[in-house]
């Protein structure tokens, strides 16, 4: 097995979640992860050794995903199961398992770094320091853009109290793969 | 518990909650294996050349089609040897939003890099910024086998770089109190954004012109140009700044004088 392929092993399903969790349409996580491992075999020779090979697929899957907000989509055929798999699952349980819109819509609010930063940390569970090599910038202004960022998620959520915000929403269907 | 630790904490199970759904399961594990395989096959193909048998044949296509292909559907273009860059074909309509507007180019002709260069060459960069212009080349138009890219999608990558440099010109001016510069770059974008290369793949540029499939508002294509024209119009360096550094509108090293360009 070459040291792709080991890198893929250990790290394609967190990837994968990365992917979802940022595009608008899910099925082009599939081919947002082909092109990211194409990335990676191609750079094989200069690739890190783990674990920061790990955060270099999150600093390329960053750049990835901020170049398919502009982009067009390159579709790749190796990706074709993957994609119908995402097309149809997981579908919500029932109504009941929708989070809360005015979440998503506060984080949407956020500036991009704070939001980046914010659910490389919360979502895909990076400390604060990785967080910051990903996104390229100073750890002591990640923590700074991470502080602002939660300050700002909580008056944008309306409430001083943001507990009652997370127990009116339901549990994380998925969070890890 | 420190009542903001306690609070961090609270508002943190609120967003994991909000993240959208990844699959999971045996499924995702074949999906997974199905990929690397093509990936791998795509990447490290066999060295030997033979006349395929049937079954080979079917899988050669396969692996032919791993490989990047810009555009929904696979169409006449891909299933072609070198050839010209020129198919004379076009996406069908369905796929045009996700594939670009325009002639469907092969990325793997001889003639490619020429001919892109050519059909993009009205694509104005200011003077002094040839690699800015060689960046987007080395980018987006290395000759890859069984590519293709329509001439749409080429003419917005070209312009996406002109963008970046026309505003990297301007932040130089700025920085020498040149005025006159100043406003050349300031035309420049605003001819960008009323031209073809932009109009073609997003008649109305705005930022909150589309709806995602979340429901919120998203910029088009090119939904960050008209601000962009706006604050370098403005002459607030600032705002400029922001404009291209927040949303990591440029490649790293597209604007090199605006701090923060993405690298």
């Amino acid at each position: 097995m070459s040291d792709v392929e080991d890198l893929y092993r250990r790290t394609a399903p967190e990837l994968l979640g990365y992917l979802v969790r940022r595009v608008r349409v899910r099925e082009d996580a599939a081919d947002l992860l082909a092109e990211l491992y194409l990335l990676a075999w191609r750079r094989r020779d200069a690739l890190p050794a783990p674990p920061d090979d790990r955060l270099w697929l999150f600093g390329a899957a960053r750049r990835l995903v901020l170049a398919h907000h502009r982009d067009e989509v390159r579709r790749h055929a190796a990706a074709s199961d993957l994609r119908e798999l995402l097309a149809v699952a997981p579908a919500p349980q029932d109504a009941s398992d929708e989070p809360d819109p005015r979440v998503r819509r506060a984080l949407a609010a956020l500036p991009e770094p704070d939001r980046e930063l914010l659910t490389l940390t919360v979502w895909e569970g990076l400390t604060p320091a990785q967080a910051a090599a990903i996104a390229g910038i100073r750890p002591g202004a990640a923590r700074v853009r991470l502080h602002r960022a939660r300050r700002r998620l909580a008056s944008a959520l309306g409430s001083a109290d943001p507990e009652s915000v997370a127990a009116a929403l339901p549990r994380p269907t998925v969070n890890g793969l | 518990m420190h009542r903001d630790d306690h609070t961090d904490g609270s508002l943190d199970a609120a967003l994991r909650a909000a993240a959208p759904a990844a699959p999971e399961g045996r499924h995702l594990d074949a999906a997974l294996a199905t990929l690397v395989a093509g990936l791998r096959d795509a990447v490290e193909p066999p060295a030997a050349v033979r006349v395929p048998s049937g079954a080979s044949r079917r899988r050669r296509r396969v692996l032919a089609l791993a490989l990047g292909v810009v555009a929904v559907g696979t169409g006449t273009a891909l299933a072609v040897h070198v050839a010209g860059t020129h198919t004379g074909t076009t996406l069908p309509p369905e796929e045009v939003p996700a594939g670009g507007p325009g002639e469907v180019l092969r990325m793997d002709a001889p003639d490619f890099t020429t001919e892109v260069g050519r059909l993009t060459g009205d694509i104005a960069f200011p003077p002094g910024y040839a690699a800015q212009r060689g960046l987007v080349e080395r980018v987006y138009f290395t000759p890859q086998p069984n590519s293709s890219v329509t001439l749409g999608a080429a003419r917005g990558y070209v312009a996406d770089g002109a963008a970046c440099a026309w505003t990297d010109a301007w932040a130089v001016a700025d920085a020498h109190g040149d005025r006159a510069g100043m406003a050349a770059s300031v035309r420049a974008l605003r001819a960008l954004l009323a031209s073809s290369a932009v109009r073609d793949l997003d008649p109305h540029p705005a930022p909150d012109g589309e709806i995602g499939d979340d429901g919120l508002p998203r910029a088009t294509r090119f939904g960050w140009l008209p601000g962009l024209v706006t604050v370098t119009a403005s002459g607030d360096r600032a705002a400029v700044v922001r404009a291209v550094r927040d949303p990591h509108l440029c490649l790293p090293g597209q604007a090199p004088h605006i701090p923060g360009d993405g690298r």
